[in-house]
């Protein structure tokens, strides 16, 4: 099963070769392209990405479904208690989590993808394919086209310890030769849509797909979000275990009825 | 073999439908609502939590203790119309939170109101995070 979905992968990118086109390839052309612009939020309205793996359970192997299990009833038993770890790309957008609002930025060539949590996706446009043995890196090698009005993504070489669906103690990896398609598109204008197919042979049984939506938030301005203070009251930097540290801070307001 | 239960999903929705930071556990919190008064002593403005510092006064006395409450980050609160100077010093301040189990003086950080009845919110996701985990808790 494994190798079938392997070649299932090289199949998918086989048929979807990147065409070495115009569009995209200079600063006069990206005014062509659908307006991407601005930060997006993902949409509240309907289940979030977990909730909708419970209702329609992803089609893990079949002797990783309890473990998956066991660590969602986990993370809602004591939180996520990880501590500073960088934000990865696992197949869908949000794998830091489900806050994260998103910005696609266009120069010739690229499509970029930050998140406010401080992900960086290249997506070279450019006709470049995807290498045969990419290094893994915490965002993966990413290529795309455009389809008409709908940009096409694909991804290899992710972190095969990124943890699915999202980072949390327990969580299953990703493992190897994960692949990863994505579809993005506007479905009117400030709505944004993001369908992705995943191929995991170490953790999925056939080929998962997801379908996340974004809202356009006109004139929002981004806010950085990190794990990573030099001062967490909430998790010990050391130890990376809980605390509550109310050790206060030496600029307090003198306290009422003192001078 | 003993078959594992599945989490109730309403629970999930609740927690996770709304935007959370999934930074820490809720455990230490308790899901009782508390109240109290007080005046601002910093409005601790950082990543991953923002944190409001404030000085309660004793009952009956005219000493005060101070208090720590943490709530979500940055960007989280910018969405709820927070800014680094929403609260002043010395500002007069109601504050309802869920408590610390340990019984030291905090808890997590549920809404802020002033004299003149505006208020400032925390995020919904912990909020809601945190009654979740007390229903879970309490579920055998």
């Amino acid at each position: 099963m494994r190798r079938a979905l392997s070649l299932f992968g090289v199949c998918l990118l086989a048929v979807t070769p990147v065409p070495a086109g115009e569009t995209g390839l200079s600063y006069a052309s990206l005014s062509t392209l659908p307006d991407f612009s601005g930060w997006w939020h993902i949409q509240n309205q309907g289940p979030p990405p977990l909730v909708q793996m419970l209702a329609k359970p992803p089609p893990l192997r079949a002797e990783l479904l309890p473990k998956f299990q066991a660590a969602l009833a986990a993370l809602l038993a004591r939180g996520g208690a990880d501590y500073c770890r960088p934000p990865q790309f696992v197949g869908f957008q949000n794998g830091g989590g489900f806050e994260d609002t998103i910005e696609f930025l266009f120069t010739p060539g690229r499509v970029t993808l930050t998140t406010e949590a401080g992900l960086i996706r290249r997506i070279y446009t450019d006709g470049r394919p995807l290498p045969l043995d990419p290094d893994e890196t915490n965002t993966g090698t990413s290529v795309g086209r455009w389809d008409d009005n709908v940009l096409v993504v694909q991804t290899v070489g992710l972190m095969h310890t990124a943890q699915f669906p999202v980072r949390f103690t327990g969580a299953l990896p990703i493992g190897d030769d994960v692949r990863v398609s994505e579809f993005i598109s506007l479905k009117s204008r400030d709505l944004l849509e993001i369908r992705s197919v995943m191929i995991a042979p170490d953790l999925m049984a056939a080929p998962y797909e997801i379908t996340t939506l974004y809202v356009r938030e006109a004139g929002y301005i981004a806010h950085e979000l990190t794990n990573c203070p030099d001062s967490d009251r909430v998790i010990d930097p050391a130890t990376h275990l809980m605390r509550f540290d109310l050790t206060p801070p030496a600029d307090l307001a003198t306290p009422p009825g003192r001078r | 073999m003993r078959p594992l239960r599945l989490v109730r999903p309403s629970i999930v929705v609740a927690l996770l439908s709304a935007p959370t930071h999934a930074h820490h556990s809720y455990a230490m919190f308790s899901s009782t609502h508390r109240i109290v008064q007080g005046t601002v002593a910093k409005l601790e403005w950082g990543n991953p939590h923002v944190f409001v510092w404030l000085y309660v006064p004793r009952a009956g006395g005219r000493d005060s203790e101070l208090y720590g409450f943490e709530s979500d980050s940055i960007n989280l609160l910018r969405r709820q119309g927070w800014t680094k100077s929403s609260l002043k010093p010395g500002e007069a301040v109601t504050l309802e939170f869920f408590p610390l189990r340990d019984g030291r003086n905090g808890g997590h950080l549920i809404k802020v109101a002033r004299p003149d009845g505006t208020t400032l919110a925390g995020t919904p996701g912990p909020i809601m995070g945190i009654e979740a985990s007390e229903r879970t808790r309490a579920t055998p």
